[in-house]
């Protein structure tokens, strides 16, 4: 896939920030955690948001991803206003384009890892066996299919972040969104599941959006977002050839 | 999708089941206070009930002329042709049974012993809604048979005899013969009774009686008194109104009562006794239900304590698709799943609780001496069921758990459910 421009005008991206803002409340002070930020990312992009503690990485995330709202500003995904939408649809909406990745996994600790990999499908109503088996084909497609009767506290860190990631793909989202994936892995484990992410965007044309403040995890992404304070300082592509390194 | 959802919420029981346990022992303890509780009222109300009579008693309403406005009234209503068709108007009523005493003097005659026997005249064909049966012979009133009291054959004596000794005669094999005695100037009169059956020994009003077909009796008044019947202005003795169930035996009563008459039966009595029971098993259930109610607060800690332990997993199922609604279900599936474990734990508990009970009831000494004082009959008169559970109770029972449980869950549920997904995620 060609590398397209940054904050192309000619073709719709599939996701898009306009002058977003968010506001805190802390006790009877307000945070601005983000003041203005512009974006455009197209699809197949594979995008690192980078930045400080505090800068505001993951309250941009969550409201691309139409976990949160912005105090002001548009979002589009795939040209669709998400900003606007009742809780309802916008929980259709999360289901059905984005799969969300975090830190520290939120793996369902009663639940085996097959289980956990279909539990978006619960809430589209599919059957257990349909669910089932998508669950193990995605286990197997990130090598995790032995380990499917295993509950979370079986499962090393990486390999909870496998399953994790499995479960994002259960309902082949567009768009995967990751808050520090590997913030919770030693780096040779984090390298493993940046490889998984970077083959997503690169073969199955996932858009991928990846928070880190870990300057290596970055060297896998077409594109980078410097974060600060709420703004967008940087935005740049590395280099082309590097970004295909892990295939 | 409710289904993949109660899956998800059964799935989630089963695997906290220690909390399961704990959260539905509450609602076990509550559910049976409230079973057994109320299974003893309903207990104590058959074992009264059974005391009072048979069914039959029950829907049956003695009507008599009210003489609250005074006994020389012109205007007080009579029991004449003219209220049994009245009566038989009354919706409710399944037969209006006029009867006819007869008035003058006799006795029976068997052989050497001699009895007397209240003669009552009734229509034939009304003899099912008497509400009796015959232990002899059958239940029939062809012209010039008779059916005995169950108890008039008990009571025969000699006349001969310096002593009183009731002499037992077998009504339906011995010839018995009938001397009336006429008070217009003819002589006695002396008939062989065709005797079609005894009456069971019970059925109240006829124990000590005799009934022939109306005809006969009033053929039998005017023989013996010399006055000629006239239907027009004749008044029964007794009117005795049959109403078609339990329940409206009370409508029935009322609406005779507001045509002017007197009423009276075990129907009436029962109401009271209904109403005796219904305000007791309200206090006993009432009981039972604050236990239910310290469970509900149970289940809502539990659900509470849950929702707080699994904030990040309600954040997580919101960022994976689930709607607040989604979430709000699969709690509150949760929350009736305890109740309903709970409920049937109990129901389970009160089955075999009553068994323990009546048996021990059973097996206890019979009479006042040792026994059980407080029991206010004879348990062996009531086979021992001083605990009786329906099967509406225990569904009722399990509802009403179940109900507990959905209750006491609602508040933490909706709480859960509307937690923003953003901030579940980053609880701690
Ligand atoms: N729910 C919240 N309530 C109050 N302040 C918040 C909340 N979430 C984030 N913030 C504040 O917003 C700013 C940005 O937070 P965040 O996006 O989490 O930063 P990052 O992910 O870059 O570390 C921080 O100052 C943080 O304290
Ligand atoms: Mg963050």
């Amino acid at each position: 896939m060609a590398l397209q421009k940054v904050n192309s005008a000619e073709i719709t991206p599939m996701v898009s920030g306009r002058n977003l803002q968010k506001m805190f409340q802390l006790g009877d002070q307000w945070v601005q955690a983000l003041r203005g930020v512009d974006v455009d990312i197209p699809e197949g992009q594979f995008v690192c948001i980078m930045g400080p503690s505090g800068s505001g990485k993951s309250t941009l995330l969550y409201m691309l991803g139409g976990l949160d709202r912005p105090t002001a500003g548009e979002i589009l995904i795939g040209g669709q206003r998400i900003d606007s939408m009742d809780g309802e649809d916008l929980a259709r909406f999360r289901r059905d384009r984005i799969g969300f990745v975090f830190q520290a996994f939120h793996l369902v600790p009663t639940m085996t890892a097959l289980e956990n990999v279909g539990l978006p499908g619960v809430f589209s109503a599919m059957p257990r066996d349909l669910r089932d088996r998508r669950a193990m084909r995605l286990l197997n497609m990130l090598g995790m299919l032995d380990r499917m009767d295993h509950r979370p506290s079986q499962l090393s860190g990486g390999q909870q972040q496998r399953v994790a990631i499995a479960r994002a793909l259960f309902n082949n989202p567009p768009i995967i969104m990751a808050d520090e994936p590997t913030g919770a892995l030693d780096s040779k484990t984090g390298q493993i599941v940046m490889q998984m992410l970077r083959w997503l965007a690169t073969k199955r044309g996932k858009t991928v959006l990846v928070v880190t403040h870990d300057p290596g995890v970055a060297s896998y992404a077409d594109r980078m977002l410097n974060l600060k304070d709420g703004h967008i300082i940087e935005d740049t592509l590395p280099n082309p050839e590097k970004r295909n390194h892990v295939l | 999708m409710f289904y993949e959802l109660s899956r998800l919420a059964v799935g989630n029981l089963a695997r906290a089941r220690a909390r399961l346990v704990m959260t539905a022992g509450g609602v076990l303890v509550g559910t049976t206070a409230v079973i057994l509780l109320i299974a003893l009222t309903i207990g104590l109300q058959q074992a009264a009930e059974a005391g009072i009579g048979n069914n039959a008693s029950l829907t049956e309403i003695t009507v008599y002329p009210s003489w609250s406005a005074g006994p020389t009234d012109e205007n007080v209503p009579q029991l004449d042709i003219a209220a049994v068709r009245a009566f038989w108007q009354v919706p409710g009523v399944a037969a209006v049974i006029p009867m006819v005493y007869y008035q003058g003097g006799g006795e029976l005659i068997a052989d050497d012993y001699r009895n007397y026997a209240q003669i009552i005249g009734i229509d034939p064909s009304l003899l099912p809604y008497l509400g009796v049966g015959v232990q002899q012979g059958e239940l029939r009133l062809g012209p010039g048979e008779v059916i005995f009291g169950g108890m008039v054959g008990d009571y025969f004596y000699d006349p001969e005899a310096t002593e009183w000794q009731p002499i037992n005669v077998d009504l339906y094999n011995t010839p018995i013969e009938l001397r009336t005695y006429s008070y217009s100037g003819t002589d006695d009169m002396t008939n062989d009774l065709n005797v079609s059956g005894v009456l069971n020994v019970g059925t109240s009003n006829y124990d000590g009686a005799m009934l022939m077909p109306i005809e006969d009796v009033i053929a039998l008044n005017e023989w013996s008194s010399g006055q000629e019947f006239d239907l027009e202005t004749f008044k029964f003795d007794q009117i005795v109104v049959r109403a078609t169930s339990r329940e409206t035996t009370n409508e029935v009563s009322e609406a005779i009562r507001d045509m002017g008459y007197g009423t009276g039966g075990m129907g009436d009595f029962l109401n009271q006794l209904n109403s005796f029971f219904g305000t007791m098993r309200l206090m006993l259930g009432g009981v039972g239900g604050v236990a239910l109610l310290v469970a509900a607060f149970g289940v809502a800690n539990t659900m509470t304590m849950a929702i707080l332990e699994r904030t990040k997993e309600i954040g997580l199922m919101k960022a994976i698709g689930a709607t607040d609604r989604d979430v709000l279900t699969v709690f509150l599936i949760e929350a009736g799943l305890v109740g309903l474990c709970g409920g049937l734990a109990g129901v389970g508990l009160s089955l075999f609780l009553q068994n323990v009970i009546n048996q021990a009831i059973l097996n206890a000494p019979a009479g006042g001496e040792g026994g059980i004082m407080f029991l206010p009959f004879d348990p062996a008169q009531i086979g021992g069921n001083l605990i009786v559970i329906p099967p509406e109770l225990s569904l009722f029972a399990l509802a009403l758990a179940t109900c507990v449980g959905l209750g006491a869950g609602l508040f933490p549920s909706l709480r859960a459910a509307r937690l923003p997904p953003v901030i579940a995620l980053k609880s701690e």
